[in-house]
């Protein structure tokens, strides 16, 4: 038995005995945000070790600061950077939790409150460690109701049982004037609720700073869409799925630009692409025994990188902050039609010239398993070899580990 | 002609168009069309809808961006239809969300009308909008259907079991407006009557008819892989005059969805259904129709116990209920004829022409277990097909009760299945010694169950113990049934499963009580059935 399955153990114990098992999480975070900065990965280029480092003291700030705000992954996270605030969003809380094997207990206490089986596990991992009273308390919540509907149902059950605080935006599925204009309104109200819950007053001149930046960290990706079709770097599932963090709620960062500018470095001086490079799409299993096995350091295969990592690539204005952010809220493609959606994948797909696509059916993701069959169409269509596999990426439980080895040896059988 | 889904849909415009409009009520028996589309895993509603829309050349249909599967189901739909729209509808009702639905509305309409090439007739328009804002659904109701949409067929089912007083609050139930509003004929007022709907749980709009609670009952509606409902309905489990049901769109409402309805009717408004009359004579005969067996009970008019039997049910229900009631009288030692009334009770209980009166198995299984053992207050009754707990006061009165949903999970059907991956005789598993590792299946799901049973054997773990694991999976599952309806002391244990020794001493050690157990755990609801028969005469 390694450390972590020891600290995870004990975790477990407390969380069975129903004891508060916040301080030992605390503990436990604090030691593997030291571990990371002082015992890197030597395997890893700069870049991801930074990242690394970066995605682990947010996770460390957004669990236990005083000004920590729970917030989904697409909230406006801007506004609550501009007001000094620590957010963190839902699914970096649960693929931590799951990491640390603490799901199954966690998905367990959700479910025996009534939570439905079929909801989706980040989001279901979540309730279960508020329920456990495993995190510290926010000072409030913010979510959107942009792409997914598991947000309103998530937040709204969490802010009606710890009672706190909680801003939702209602994102309308299409961009026009009167859209913005109903979008703009909320935000100005999401900031006069965030002056009223700080004491503080927004500095737009901040927050039109965090945008600038965040117009530069799209330069850069662009720049990384462009190299990662050529050069390849040795990297895991997980290290795409911390990009989630530089590339959503943490984007506005001045550690962000610096990130991506390494990581254009990274890609630059890398070797030409030889192994066989797969897109993902949707999200990733990280967790999942095969997946890593395949992906991880692989010396055939390598990742290319994630959608969602690059979902809006739009330059935003800068003297009008809201305006930038009503933008970026309502232009996403995959807050719209799968049209919209498709073009995007389809402009990421012609830059990085992938050998297979597939995309990560989430159990319980309805917006996105949605599509499954219209995809496999339009890969069809761009003859790019395509498949969609059922895996849980928060709870191992509901992975059946013999088939998915099946169908993703298939796959690449069928591919060579 | 055109289709639409969701209540908000603005219906008065298209029939201000002169266009006849109407609500997709999907009724289908299989997928086979919509999961060529759509992934399996979606919600039973919208690939009903798919399905439904490609069977019956459905051209001209309007959706609203309710959900995520809505959502998708207007992708896949896109390129098969005449004419789609799928209409913006906001999340609130402040003025701001009014204004921003009214320009949805105004945008729709001028699509409408390119389409159809008609003038909009604004009387029409005033005139049913009005109409629409003068039905006031609020009081002389007794009992509420909400949560998912539901089947047409199980609204009328609620409603004739409750002689019509049922209000359909569901995801796309009745349209008619909870506060006052007002309407000035303008299409902005209008925006604002659509969004003063009871509204559904994808708005973020309080829902003051559950919180009031201010019906007798309700009956709480949930569908697989739609998640909304389960955030509304484990914060109001706890209210005792809520039934939870799981339906979905690919069958019709089955039995135990039915007799649950039924039974929670018959508890809310205190009936009973009577079909024929009675005559003098003093024995009483109750027969319990279930999915696995047939269970048979003569009494006299004093409450004993003459004669009893269990058949197999056979594919005809109702020789397998003639028969066990036949070897019951000759065992009481009388003729069939000098039975005056027999109650039927179970699945089958409507399909038994010669009974007198129907009664769910939940009353039948309170009265049952009291008049074993009066101090009984938890039924755990597991049967083949299904398990229930039913929580009584001290006069067999049901105060609560839950049932397991669909899946046979936990129920003797599950222990049968695993007998047979382990090859063992089911009374092996009554057999609860011996033990040397303590080993824990942890899915509830007999499919997954069976691969972890599986990979135990190839460990070359002890067949007594995985025996036991299994046993565990049963215990558990009806501990969280028990904990639902925060079952008290003493229990007491009906049904085929109370016969393994195991499964008894597991619940036994989670209950830390011991379990009352009936000479034939099977009767129980028979004896109830013949009971209740006694006293209605
Ligand atoms: S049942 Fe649920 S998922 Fe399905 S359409 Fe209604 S709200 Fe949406």
């Amino acid at each position: 038995m390694n450390y972590l399955n020891i600290y995870s153990t004990v975790i477990n114990n407390f969380l069975k005995k129903n004891k508060n098992a916040y301080n030992l999480l605390k503990l436990g975070i604090f030691i593997g945000k030291n571990y990371v900065k002082f015992f890197p990965d030597k395997r890893l280029p700069k870049s991801l070790r930074y990242l690394h480092q970066i995605a682990f003291s947010w996770t460390y700030k957004g669990m236990t600061s005083k000004r920590c705000v729970w917030v989904n992954l697409f909230a406006p996270a801007e506004i609550l950077l501009a007001f000094n605030l620590d957010p963190i969003f839902v699914e970096a809380i649960s693929a931590f939790l799951s990491g640390l094997e603490l799901e199954d207990e966690l998905i367990l206490r959700a479910e025996s409150f009534g939570i439905s089986e079929s909801f989706c596990s980040f989001h279901k991992a979540f309730i279960g460690a508020v329920l456990s009273d495993l995190l510290k308390k926010p000072k409030f919540l913010v979510a959107t109701s942009s792409i997914c509907d598991a947000n309103l149902n998530t937040f709204r059950f969490i802010s009606e049982n710890l009672k706190i605080p909680f801003f939702f935006l209602d994102v309308p599925r299409e961009y026009s004037e009167e859209a913005k204009d109903y979008l703009k309104l909320q935000l100005k109200e999401l900031i006069s609720f965030v002056e009223k819950e700080t004491g503080a007053k927004l500095d737009l001149h901040k927050l039109s700073r965090i945008i600038q930046i965040e117009n530069q960290v799209r330069g850069q990706m662009k720049k990384c869409l462009e190299l990662l079709g050529k050069k390849q770097i040795p990297t895991t599932l997980t290290f795409e799925m911390f990009m989630l963090y530089t590339s959503h709620t943490f984007i506005g960062k001045e550690e962000t630009l610096r990130f991506y500018k390494m990581l254009v470095e990274d890609l630059r001086n890398a070797k030409a692409r030889d192994k066989k490079g797969v897109f993902f799409i949707h999200t990733l299993p990280m967790f999942e025994e095969n997946f890593k096995n395949l992906f991880n350091f692989n010396k055939d295969l390598t990742i290319i990188g994630m959608d969602l990592n690059y979902d809006f690539l739009e330059e935003l204005p800068t003297d009008d902050p809201i305006e930038a952010l009503s933008i970026k809220l309502l232009k996403n493609p995959y807050n719209s039609d799968f049209e919209k959606r498709i073009e995007h994948i389809k402009k990421l797909i012609s830059l990085t010239s992938p050998d297979a696509v597939i995309q990560v059916c989430q159990m319980g993701c309805k917006q996105s398993i949605g599509c499954s069959m219209l995809f496999k169409e339009e890969f069809k269509k761009l003859d790019i070899p395509f498949t969609f596999i059922d895996v849980d990426c928060v709870n191992k439980k509901n992975n059946n580990h013999g088939q998915i080895k099946t169908r993703l040896e298939a796959f690449f059988e069928s591919i060579k | 002609m055109i289709a639409y889904v969701c209540k908000y849909t603005p219906v008065e415009i298209i029939k201000a168009f002169g266009e006849d409009v109407f609500c997709i009520e999907p009724e289908i028996s299989s997928y086979e069309n919509a999961e060529k589309l759509l992934h399996p895993n979606m919600c039973s509603f919208a690939k009903a809808i798919v399905e439904y829309v490609l069977q019956s050349g459905i051209k001209n249909l309007v959706l609203t961006n309710c959900c995520d599967s809505i959502k998708r189901v207007y992708d896949v739909l896109k390129d098969k239809m005449e004419f789609i729209e799928i209409i913006d509808l906001p999340r609130e009702n402040t003025p701001e969300a009014c204004q921003f639905f009214y320009c949805q509305l105004e945008t729709f309409k001028s699509k409408l009308s390119k389409r159809l090439n008609r003038e909009f007739d604004e009387e029409v328009f005033r005139s049913q909008v009005n109409k629409l804002i003068a039905q006031n659904k609020h009081s002389s109701f007794d009992i509420s259907i909400m949560g998912a949409r539901a089947k047409k067929e199980l609204i009328e089912f609620v409603c004739s079991s409750a002689g019509g007083r049922v209000l359909n609050l569901t995801c796309s139930g009745e349209r008619f407006c909870q506060d006052d509003v007002k309407f000035d004929g303008s299409l902005e007022s209008y925006a604002k009557v659509l969004l003063s709907f009871p509204p559904c749980m994808r708005m973020n709009i309080k829902r003051k008819f559950i919180e009031e609670n201010f019906f007798k009952g309700i009956i709480y509606n949930t569908i697989k892989f739609c998640d909304f409902y389960s955030f509304e309905y484990a914060r109001i489990k706890e209210k005792s005059n809520v039934l939870k049901i799981e339906t979905d769109f690919s069958q019709n409402a089955n039995e135990q969805v039915r007799t649950r309805v039924e039974a929670f009717v018959e508890k809310t408004l205190q009936k009973a259904t009577t079909s024929k009359s009675i005559s003098n004579k003093k024995y009483f005969a109750g027969i319990d129709s279930g999915s696995t067996s047939t269970n048979a009970v003569v009494i006299d008019s004093s409450k004993n116990i003459l004669g009893y039997c269990t058949v197999k049910t056979g594919f005809d229900v109702v020789s397998s209920a003639k028969l066990a009631l036949s070897k019951a009288c000759s065992m009481a030692g009388i003729n069939e004829d000098d039975i005056s009334f027999i109650t039927s009770t179970g699945y089958g209980r409507i399909s038994i022409p010669f009974s007198n009166m129907q009664v769910t198995e939940i009353t039948c299984h309170a009265k049952g277990a009291h008049a074993l053992f009066p101090s009984a207050r938890t039924i755990i009754d597991i049967g083949g097909q299904d398990s229930k707990v039913i929580k009584i006061d001290e006069d067999s009165n049901v105060l609560d009760f839950v049932m397991n949903d669909k899946c046979s999970a936990g129920t003797g059907r599950f222990i049968e299945y695993m007998a047979r991956v382990l090859e063992l005789e089911l009374e092996d598993f009554s057999r609860c010694s011996n033990f040397s590792e303590d080993l824990t299946i942890s899915s509830m799901c007999t499919v997954f169950a069976e691969s972890e049973v599986i990979s135990l054997i190839a460990q070359g773990k002890r067949r007594e113990d995985i025996v036991r694991a299994i046993n565990k999976v049963v215990a558990i599952k009806a501990i969280s049934l028990i904990n639902r309806v925060k079952g008290e002391k003493d229990f007491v244990m009906t049904g085929g499963v109370a016969k393994n020794k195991g499964v008894v001493l597991e619940l036994e050690r989670k209950l830390d009580s011991r379990l009352l157990i009936p000479f034939d755990p099977q009767i129980v609801g028979a004896l109830g059935a013949a009971l209740v028969g006694l006293e209605s005469g």
